[in-house]
């Protein structure tokens, strides 16, 4: 899986994402788009995020970060 | 004949959106609910949710027949309701057009008719108005439920004064968990204890008032085993108090709401013989053989058939179709105790060796139903995939294994109406009647002789409380014979029923054979000199008996007699009605404005014209009469 195939559906665009994209440089990534970007992570890697990983997540880098720390390698 | 297998087509949510923009039918729907069936990841429903709330799907032609208009407000957030009420929708064949009222803004949105939620002209409109109920409480922490119901209920209240269609209110789920632990039903404050007086207080109050439906949250949260409803992340961060397990069940039950409401439930249930009603082939083990009893698995197809049986109390038709010797399959009927059907509760059958899809079409016919009414259950997964792709009106229960049916069947609110009333009782009676008039209308040698026969009797009243439940359901079920096919909630009905400008005639009709009860309705929008029929409908288990006619007639005379010098009827083409297409023109009505989509047509009054056939005895009602009191609904 690669990191628009995860991000792309649920910010609705087709425009591939950057590393260092945030809320901030994606007007698509709104608070809404935000609850379903740890809802699907949770789906994905079968766990249940806890407070810090779901705090600290404010870009495209922390949601590979995340994905990695729970062994999935985004290509 | 043997079937084929059926190639199954690999669906993506792509290819189901692609299809859905270039078909206009039910195949799309179809293909699109086999999808949902299957195992969808986050990312497929936010793409299918994303395309069914979008703009691009109202280029379909059959788009505002199928569209429901649903407008939410809620103390807290549903945002997270939109995207599996789509999905929902789509399984019944209904799209979605959805407006969330901004964050709890109820008692604003409710009472201003300018603001977003009366503006998007809702068909439906659901309130959440206790999820935080704990937090309503007086100063005193009092824990009387009365005055928490009483702020929720001003707003269906306010709203009612606006909004003439559909409200349903979510009752309350303890959200933030048991205020005393394992002692919270020891004491007077109790969270979950509250949370249960609350909402037995709102149903009575939606009973009593008939104002509003309860969308039971409290019921679905504990049916569906799901953790903690609320102390979940998306309350906490985006103040959504229905967790994302909980929506679509919730989603599903307002589907049902909103089927209802459009005509689209679903009326008729045909069933397999083997491994469905019973376990084994009854062609090789014999009555005696097919498994049918207590014990496990046995027993699993005793509880199908009791939910079978609770549906067909319900007023749902029921028929078979099955590959069998038709012998075989009437003696396990016959020999086994353990039936729960019995042969009389079903309504027609096709048990033969010819292929389902055709005997579902005879059948069709036979009960004079369309092939969307029907649901069929099956545990053949060839002969599923084969109707499914014949006949994609017809919805075919996914599942192959009986616990599976049985759970799909429970909880799949496919059948469900608005109200039940007595007429459902009476139906599947009807169909048994009505192999009786088919043996004498062959032995009569005209339609005079034949209803004169029959000893049939029309009576015609006005609307009145007695009636309405029976009034608005025909109104939202009746396809084919509906010259308008305008649908009316029961709010609706009852502010034209004490305006001087509309009449509502109610029909019923019974003969020597059967009491069908109320199967017509006709609505007239009554102007100084000229009468409209703004609404005209018959339901099909009456028609070809002159039932139709005789109505008009009545109504006809009503304005003879109120001095009126001109009947105006008119036709709205839909998918359904064409059979209704020429009908003014039958009763002696001139066209005054053809048109194939619509038209109107005139009978000037006094009138010559005898519209009714003799043979029937018609009776009409004053306004005052308690007639017909027997209509009375069994259920609300």
């Amino acid at each position: 899986m690669t990191i628009d195939q995860l991000l792309q559906p649920i910010l609705k665009t087709k425009e591939p994402l950057r590393t260092d994209d945030t809320p901030q440089t994606r007007p698509e990534w709104d608070s809404f788009a935000h609850v379903n970007i740890i809802a699907t992570l949770e789906d994905t890697l079968g766990v249940e995020l806890n407070t810090t990983e779901v705090v600290s997540l404010t870009s495209v880098a922390d949601v590979i970060a995340i994905c990695k720390a729970h062994g999935l390698n985004l290509a | 004949m043997t079937v084929k297998s059926v190639p199954e087509k690999t669906l993506t949510a792509q290819s189901v959106t692609d299809e859905l923009l270039n078909d206009s039918g039910w195949k799309s729907l179809q293909h699109a609910r086999r999808f949902l069936n299957g195992p969808l990841s986050r990312a497929d429903r936010i793409v299918l949710g994303a395309f069914l709330t979008g703009d691009e799907l109202k280029q379909r032609s059959d788009y505002s027949r199928r569209c429901v208009r649903v407008a939410v407000a809620c103390d807290a957030s549903l945002e997270n309701l939109c995207d599996p009420l789509a999905l929902r929708l789509l399984e019944r064949g209904l799209f979605c057009d959805f407006y969330h009222a901004p964050f709890a803004q109820i008692a604003q949105e409710v009472r201003n008719p300018s603001a977003g939620l009366l503006q998007h002209q809702p068909d439906i409109v659901v309130l959440a108005p206790l999820t935080n109920f704990r937090s309503r409480r007086g100063e005193d922490q009092s824990v009387e439920p009365g005055p928490i119901v009483d702020e929720a209920w001003s707003h269906v209240t306010a709203l009612q004064a606006h909004f003439a269609g559909l409200i349903l209110i979510a009752n309350a789920i303890p959200v933030e968990g048991r205020s005393h632990g394992i002692l919270d039903s020891r004491r007077q404050d109790g969270t979950a204890d509250l949370a249960r007086s609350i909402n037995l207080v709102l149903s009575q109050r939606c009973r009593e008032s008939g104002a509003a439906f309860v969308l039971d949250a409290e019921f679905l949260a504990a049916q569906s085993g799901i953790t903690w409803p609320t102390l979940n992340k998306s309350y906490l961060m985006a103040s959504r108090p229905f967790s994302d397990e909980l929506m679509p069940r919730l989603a599903l039950d307002i589907a049902a709401f909103a089927a209802a409401l459009k005509g689209f439930a679903r009326k008729c249930l045909a069933l397999d013989l083997d491994n469905t009603l019973w376990g084994g082939v009854v062609g090789e083990e014999g009555w005696k053989g097919v498994k049918l009893g207590g014990a496990y698995p046995a027993n699993l197809y005793v509880a199908l058939q009791r939910e079978i049986s609770k549906l067909h109390e319900r007023g749902v038709v029921l028929a078979l179709i099955s590959k069998n010797d038709e012998a075989d399959a009437w003696e396990v009927f016959a020999n086994r105790t353990e039936m729960v059907l019995k042969r009389s509760d079903i309504s027609a059958h096709r048990i033969n060796w010819n292929d389902k899809a055709s005997n579902l079409r005879e059948l069709a016919t036979e009960l004079n139903l369309g092939l969307d009414a029907f649901v069929v259950m099956d545990d053949n997964p060839v002969e599923r995939a084969w109707i499914e792709e014949a006949l994609p009106e017809v919805e075919v229960c996914p599942a192959a294994d009986p616990l599976e049916m049985l759970r799909w069947l429970t909880t799949c609110g496919r059948f469900d109406t608005l109200a039940v009333t007595n007429e459902d009782a009476l139906r599947s009676k009807s169909y048994a009647a009505a192999e009786e008039r088919k043996k004498i209308e062959t032995g009569s040698n005209n339609l005079e002789e034949y209803l004169a026969t029959l000893q049939t009797a029309v009576d015609v009243g006005f609307l009145s409380n007695v009636q309405i439940a029976r009034v608005a359901q025909l109104t939202q079920k009746t396809n084919q014979f509906n010259l308008t096919t305008r649908r009316y909630s029961e709010s609706e009905l009852h502010d034209r029923m004490s305006d001087p400008d509309w009449r509502v005639y109610w029909c019923a009709c019974r003969d020597r054979f059967a009491d069908e009860g109320i199967i017509g309705v006709a609505i007239v929008v009554a102007g100084d000199n000229c009468w409209r029929l703004d609404t005209l409908l018959m339901s099909c288990r009456v028609l070809g008996r002159g039932v139709e006619k005789a109505f008009l007639q009545t109504i006809c005379d009503d304005a003879e007699s109120s001095g009126v010098s001109q009947l105006i009827g008119e036709y709205i083409s839909s998918p359904k009605n064409s059979q209704t297409e020429r009908f003014y023109d039958s009763c002696g009505f001139h066209e005054i404005e053809p048109s194939t989509s619509s038209s109107r047509w005139s009978l000037e009054l006094p009138s010559t014209t005898r519209i009714a056939p003799e043979g029937i005895l018609v009776t009409m009602h004053d306004p005052e009469s308690t007639a017909l009191s027997r209509q009375e609904p069994v259920v609300a």
